[in-house]
């Protein structure tokens, strides 16, 4: 068996006898379908509400991606300013380690008071969650670009914004995609829980008001969904990554 | 090399042209020197001062053991450090910053990985603000006369060390420098590369003559390569011997199978054993 195919033959074979376990699991001990519907339930609930679950998923990953991307914008301008200035950088830096090193969930409601119930508080609760990862993997990047790099640019007599934006940016994208894979599972992360708390709509709602009526399969439904546009949205990233690692020549 | 057919005809010309420049000196240190930490504890003397020129169009092996304070001279002459006190002059300017009619090498080739072969030339230009579209058929002819036609797209991961450090010859002389800095350029590659870039610098350099500064620790490339071998002590560094290379030019490595060559490594080698001796 060649490598490629062992790697991918493998997790799916372990998946697949983890689901047969639990549906034998489920006709052998004849479990409630409220505590743990079998996996064929769940399938059946996903088909019959297709419809649904696909209109509660748009507005999630709409949040999503515009709090991921929000989080890029700003994770980026935001290192790239501190890039430029010592006196900012040591003044801002360790104050933003120190904010995440907060539990992120736990400011959520804030958001909520501060901008109201509607997409807004969506939006800033993903992107702030988001935006760690991404501020720090970018801090990380452009701070070990190779110095003998820097001293060339100074060599030619490249002035720091050249410096910056020829030598350190590009230098700093592996970094910044590492950033950008953990940002964007934090970011569905933050969509789900702000709809916890407060959203006319979206698969967070979903699994709130399924849970209210029992409806396990459901709310397992609306999980396996979650699952497919967080692994959408993280394999996207890393097709990302695989570009640049390219371009760097690797 | 295709080159020698011309040879003859640019020598004469290179003759012309250094003896008209001879009386001008390029590069003048006086009382150069480097500590680094000063006012501390711990101070170090990495150059005691040190006087020196260079005449326009010479070129100069700074030779020494490792450590000696070499690769910091050169770098205050390229003005990337400055010195602890003397001056540097280069072009009857002083030295304070760098300039764009210097053109540098480094020990690593220090490419950028994500640029090809010509766009890391093409980066001297990039770097000082310079269009660089205008002078793609100049970097393409340069990587052509290193012997790295066909190799002008690929990204320096899929160069050889050799390779790289030819991208970097080109890089540095793409836009024409007057002076040329060089810090143990080829002292990371095997010892028949290294025979190699010395003959491929030489035919650059012979093609043009600009004035150059060549850092190494081997006798042999600096006797090689040069019109005159300045030999450094230990740290703090200062010079001890100032030999002039009489060997005619264009020079190839058959060169150094000569009596003369070898007395002439034998007696620097001579120096700087002494110079060692506790």
């Amino acid at each position: 068996m060649s490598e490629r195919l062992r790697d991918l033959a493998l997790p799916a074979a372990f998946a697949a006898g983890l689901l047969l376990l639990w549906q034998a699991m489920v006709l052998a001990f004849h479990y409630p379908k409220v505590i743990l519907p079998a996996p064929t339930d769940v399938w059946l609930a996903l088909s019959a509400n297709a419809g649904v679950i696909w209109q509660q998923a748009v507005p999630t990953l709409r949040d999503t991606l515009a709090g991921f991307a929000l989080a890029t914008v700003l994770g980026i301008a935001l290192a790239s300013l501190l890039c430029f200035s010592r006196t900012l950088r040591a003044a801002v830096y360790p104050l933003v380690v120190v904010i995440q090193l907060v539990p992120k969930i736990a400011w959520t409601p804030l958001f909520i008071v501060w901008a109201g119930i509607g997409w807004p508080s969506r939006l800033a609760i993903a992107t702030f969650i988001a935006f760690f990862p991404i501020f720090i993997a970018m801090m990380s990047g452009l701070d070990s670009t190779d110095r003998s790099l820097v001293r060339l640019c100074r060599s030619m007599t490249a002035t720091p914004w050249r410096t910056f934006w020829s030598v350190r940016l590009p230098a700093s994208t592996p970094f910044l995609f590492a950033g950008l894979k953990v940002a964007v599972t934090l970011a569905v992360i933050g969509v789900i829980v702000a709809e916890f708390i407060s959203a006319p709509e979206g698969l967070g709602v979903l699994i709130l008001k399924s849970a209210a009526q029992l409806q396990t399969d459901m709310i397992l439904a609306a999980i396996a969904v979650l699952c497919v546009l967080g692994l959408a949205c993280y394999g996207v990233v890393h097709l990302g990554e695989l570009a640049v690692r390219r371009w760097h020549g690797e | 090399m295709s080159a020698a057919g011309a040879a003859p005809m640019r020598a004469v010309v290179s003759l012309a042209e250094r003896a008209a420049a001879r009386s001008v000196d390029h590069v003048a240190l006086d009382g150069v020197a480097k500590i680094y930490n000063p006012g501390t504890r711990q101070p170090v003397e990495a150059l005691a001062p040190t006087s020196f020129t260079i005449k326009a169009g010479e070129f100069v092996a700074l030779l020494g053991p490792s450590g000696c304070g070499k690769s910091t001279l050169l770098m205050m002459v390229a003005g990337l450090e400055a010195p602890s006190a003397g001056s540097i002059a280069v072009g009857g300017k002083p030295m304070t910053a760098p300039r764009p009619e210097i053109g540098i090498m480094f020990q690593d080739p220090t490419l950028l990985p994500w640029k090809s072969a010509i766009d890391n030339v093409l980066f001297a230009f990039q770097a000082m603000n310079r269009p660089v579209a205008l002078h793609r058929d100049r970097a393409a002819a340069l990587l052509d006369r290193v012997g790295l036609a066909g190799f002008h797209d690929r990204k320096p991961r899929q160069l050889s060390g050799g390779m790289r450090q030819r991208v970097a010859i080109c890089r540095a002389l793409v836009h024409e420098p007057e002076l040329l800095l060089m810090d143990e350029p080829f002292s990371a590659l095997d010892a028949l590369s290294r025979d190699e870039m010395n003959l491929v610098l030489m035919n650059m350099w012979e093609g043009r003559h600009r004035t150059a500064l060549f850092v190494t620790h081997s006798i042999r490339e600096a006797v090689y390569l040069s019109d005159r071998v300045l030999v450094m002590s230990r740290r703090p560094g200062r010079i001890v011997e100032d030999v002039r290379i009489p060997f005619t030019r264009p020079r190839d490595l058959a060169v150094g199978e000569t009596v003369a060559f070898n007395e002439i490594c034998g007696h620097l080698r001579g120096k700087i054993e002494r110079m060692h001796r506790p």
